[in-house]
């Protein structure tokens, strides 16, 4: 090595002078060594500005020994993360049992091999060295996740849409800190309202980018929003080609405020649910196309059902119907359905937070389970205007 | 159940039984390696039996998808068997069932190959 700068910077801390001519000869090719020749200046030295990368440590010193020396650096915030290996004599009694448990991470024994000087130096200089790499890329991930989930964040509309005899509620709960959920409104004046629900196949930041492509892709889809079969078509050549084993699944719905119409497209997703006031009975609505983003020439179509006041929409994402209990058991669409019928007097608000207490309820078991999936649920009331004759 | 996967010969097709959930994590892994496997070793029409396969999530869907591809661009073919209820509920809501043929039957299955 040329580069003096470059050289690590090893604390060789001993009282025996020939002791720290050994190790320094052995040493000093390769590294900076600087020495101590009592604990005091060794942690003077330690704390100081330019830290040692490793120390040396002789555990026979008079008035403060290696074990004291090594248990006041571990105890420092900074100097801690140095390695310390403990240098004992031939003869003498040492506990390296107790060395370890100061915080030591190797010992070297005397009378000094050279080549086991310099190997466990290096050694433990690449470990700390790749100690330090792992923890960095750990922050990183650590930030790229936290990117992420402001990215979600801040693509989830703020709020919902106030129209006119529509009630909506929605509730989103993310189940790692980066969910590959989404949802989102367009507005036609007071005439109706588009609304997108969709679920990216895995969490994390693919998944919001993905999301985040959507959003974009989406707006782009404005002029056709009560068309919901030309938007999830125009989504999917947006999406296809950006990704191969990532997909995309959603329905789209257009309820028109004129018509007193619900028109559904959908996308690989979940059936939307309908309360049906008139006849009092919960309808699965499923009329499917392939999942976006993987299949170019897919074609998409829709369905309309007239809708009447007191009429509830349902859409929501796997989440709900794949929560399982400590059995394994799934929530499934069966008791979903039947929730919907049984809690239809309650106002879309409470209702879904009625729904989201109940899945909390079936997947915290006795062996209280983690949720699994993201769950994104939007309840749309149809209220219908007022007719003024 | 543990996920596993065997592999068997019947003439030019390779049948593969899958085990357990394929899902996020092992279950899709296993899926992604076996496929990986067969087309090193030119292995290119395949029977995934699906018999005693419990789950499948979009993970496990992505990744039957994944296989699909690249086999397709090499003019091979695959195809699944006897998927459970709940699998073929999940092959139907997202309409695969009309991209990957599925058969009930292991012999008709193997004569569909060209």
């Amino acid at each position: 090595m040329t580069d003096s700068a470059a050289k690590k910077v090893l604390l060789l801390v001993d009282d025996d002078p020939a002791n720290i001519h050994v190790v320094h000869s052995i040493l000093k090719e390769d590294y900076d060594v600087r020495v101590a020749t009592n604990g005091v200046k060794a942690l003077q030295l330690a704390k100081g500005k330019t830290p040692p990368d490793l120390v040396l440590l002789d555990v026979s010193m008079p008035n403060m020994d290696g074990y004291e020396v090594c248990a006041h650096l571990k105890a420092d915030e900074i100097a801690r993360e140095i390695p310390v290996i403990f240098l004992t004599g031939k003869t003498e009694v040492v506990d390296e049992t107790r060395g370890f448990e100061v915080g030591a991470v190797d010992y070297i024994h005397k009378p000094f091999s050279p080549p086991i000087v310099s190997a466990r130096v290096k050694t433990h200089l690449l470990l700390r060295a790749a100690k330090e790499q792992l923890a960095r890329q750990l922050r990183e991930i650590n930030s790229e996740l936290e990117l992420a989930r402001e990215i979600q964040m801040s693509i989830l509309p703020s709020e919902v849409p106030h129209i006119e005899g529509l009630q909506i509620a929605t509730r989103f709960l993310p189940a790692s800190s980066v969910a590959g959920d989404f949802y989102d409104f367009l507005v036609a004046g007071q005439k109706g309202v588009g609304i997108l629900i969709a679920d990216v196949t895995g969490h994390g930041l693919s998944a919001a980018l993905i999301a985040s492509m959507l959003k974009v892709a989406l707006a782009a889809q404005t002029p056709h929003i009560s068309e919901p079969a030309r938007v999830l078509s125009g989504l999917n050549q947006a999406l296809c080609g950006m990704f191969q084993k990532y997909f995309v699944t959603a329905a789209c719905i257009y309820i028109d405020m004129e018509k007193n119409a619900l028109i559904y497209s959908g996308a690989a997703h979940s059936p939307l649910l309908l309360w049906d006031k008139s006849a009092g009975t919960v309808v699965e609505l499923m009329h499917n196309g392939l999942m976006l983003g993987l299949f170019p020439q897919e074609t998409y179509s829709s369905i309309q059902v007239p809708i009447e006041t007191g009429d509830r929409i349902v859409l929501y994402t796997d989440g709900i119907v794949e929560a399982v209990d400590a059995s394994e058991e799934e929530y499934g669409m069966d008791r979903l359905k039947q929730f919907l019928d049984c809690r239809r007097s309650l106002e879309g608000d409470q209702f879904a937070d009625a729904l989201l207490v109940e899945l909390s309820e079936w997947s915290t078991g006795p062996a209280g389970r983690l949720q699994k999936d993201d769950i994104t649920l939007l309840t749309i009331d149809f209220k219908g205007r007022i007719e003024w004759h | 159940m543990t996920e596993m996967a065997t592999a068997r010969e019947a003439g030019s097709v390779t049948i593969v039984t899958l085990r357990g959930r394929i899902e996020l994590g092992e279950g899709s892994a296993l899926l992604r390696s076996t496929m990986r496997d067969l087309l090193g070793k030119g292995r290119h029409r395949i029977l995934l039996n699906l018999s005693e396969v419990t789950s499948i999530d979009s993970a496990g869907i992505a990744e039957l998808i994944g296989a699909f591809a690249p086999l397709k661009t090499k003019g091979g073919e695959l195809k699944l068997l006897r998927p459970t209820k709940k699998v073929h509920d999940m092959l139907e809501v997202t309409r695969l069932s009309k991209v990957l043929d599925i058969y009930f039957d292991e012999g008709e299955a193997l004569r569909s190959f060209r």
